[in-house]
């Protein structure tokens, strides 16, 4: 080994280092931004963005829905069906899912702002 | 032209792209899998690494090509001929381009060629998956790619060690006489 080998190497593990220290301070969601979309027989009832933290009353002819969004994650925290399956569900948030509250037809997915499903990104598989 | 010397060399090549495919195949048996794609020693650079001093830069690109194309067609698949090719490439391209300069030995050059292999995979890898978030990979592949260059580069320093004063060392010779007798006679054209 020469120096200018040992000096290439040197160069390589900063940059290695500098990119994993880049990388871990970004965003998580880097690129896609993400809401939870609401649909009542397929047709959109409303969205909200991800990031921010809010309430929404989810009303139709079915019934009614409460929706939270906190810390990136969509709940369903109300709902006046019989079984309240659509409480018991998953928060769902950047890997993307849904919740699905059948009494309603009610529907809440993660997408991103051109109407794409997420997986998160990370699960990508290619072969 | 034909003479002996370029009957020789065609069949170094050959050689060379056989061992090169057995040691890629070698490689696939290892079952230590480290959680990313994309890590691996790179057994079959230390081919292309090496014969990088007894070639030259165009037949060392035949051998790593012809190697990628036949294992892909034999083994892999379409999308997986295409990654290999990207890093083997690219990495080619590094790694001429550095011993051109002559300030580094097997090992910076076995480095460079091992980063730059992955760094073309993921390049590839993020236009086929249009997706940015690939290059989360990276720092950890250019560490692995450093580490597994280095150990190739150990390898191809041994190699040296062994082929040199053998009949393989002189083809390096051989060549480099052929070639510059094939331009004085183009020259006397």
């Amino acid at each position: 080994m020469r120096k200018k080998d040992i000096l290439l190497i040197l160069i390589l593990l900063g940059a290695a280092g500098l990119l994993w220290a880049a990388l871990s301070f970004a965003p998580k969601t880097s690129g896609d931004t993400l809401y939870a979309v609401a649909k009542i027989d397929g047709k959109e009832a409303g969205r909200w963005l991800l990031g921010e933290d809010a309430e929404a009353d989810i009303d139709s002819a079915y019934g009614h829905n409460h929706l939270s969004v906190r810390g990136g994650e969509a709940v369903m925290t109300e709902a006046d069906c019989p079984d309240g399956y659509c409480m018991e569900q998953h928060a769902i948030g950047l890997n993307g899912g849904s919740i699905i509250c059948l009494p309603h037809h009610l529907v809440i997915e993660i997408r991103t702002e051109d109407g794409r499903k997420t997986d998160g990104g990370v699960d990508g598989v290619a072969k | 032209m034909r003479t002996e010397s370029t009957a020789k060399i065609v069949a170094y090549c050959g050689m060379l792209t056989a061992l090169a495919m057995i040691f890629s195949y070698v490689e696939s048996l290892i079952p230590i899998s480290f959680g990313v794609p994309g890590i691996k020693l790179g057994l079959a650079n230390l081919i292309v690494l090496s014969a990088l001093w007894y070639l030259k830069p165009g037949e060392v690109l035949m051998i790593s090509t012809a190697r990628i194309l036949l294992l892909g067609f034999l083994f892999g698949s379409g999308m997986s001929i295409l990654y290999s090719l990207a890093g083997g490439l690219l990495s080619f391209v590094v790694m001429v381009s550095l011993k051109r300069t002559g300030g580094f030995s097997e090992t910076g050059i076995s480095t460079a060629g091992a980063v730059s292999h992955n760094i073309g995979q993921i390049l590839v890898a993020a236009a086929v998956l249009r997706s940015a978030k690939l290059f989360y990979y990276l720092p950890v592949l250019i560490l692995s790619g450093v580490i597994t260059g280095i150990l190739i580069g150990i390898l191809a320093g041994r190699v040296q060690a062994i082929l040199s004063g053998t009949a393989f060392a002189g083809i390096s010779e051989k060549q480099k006489k052929l070639s510059d007798g094939n331009r004085e006679e183009r020259k006397k054209r």
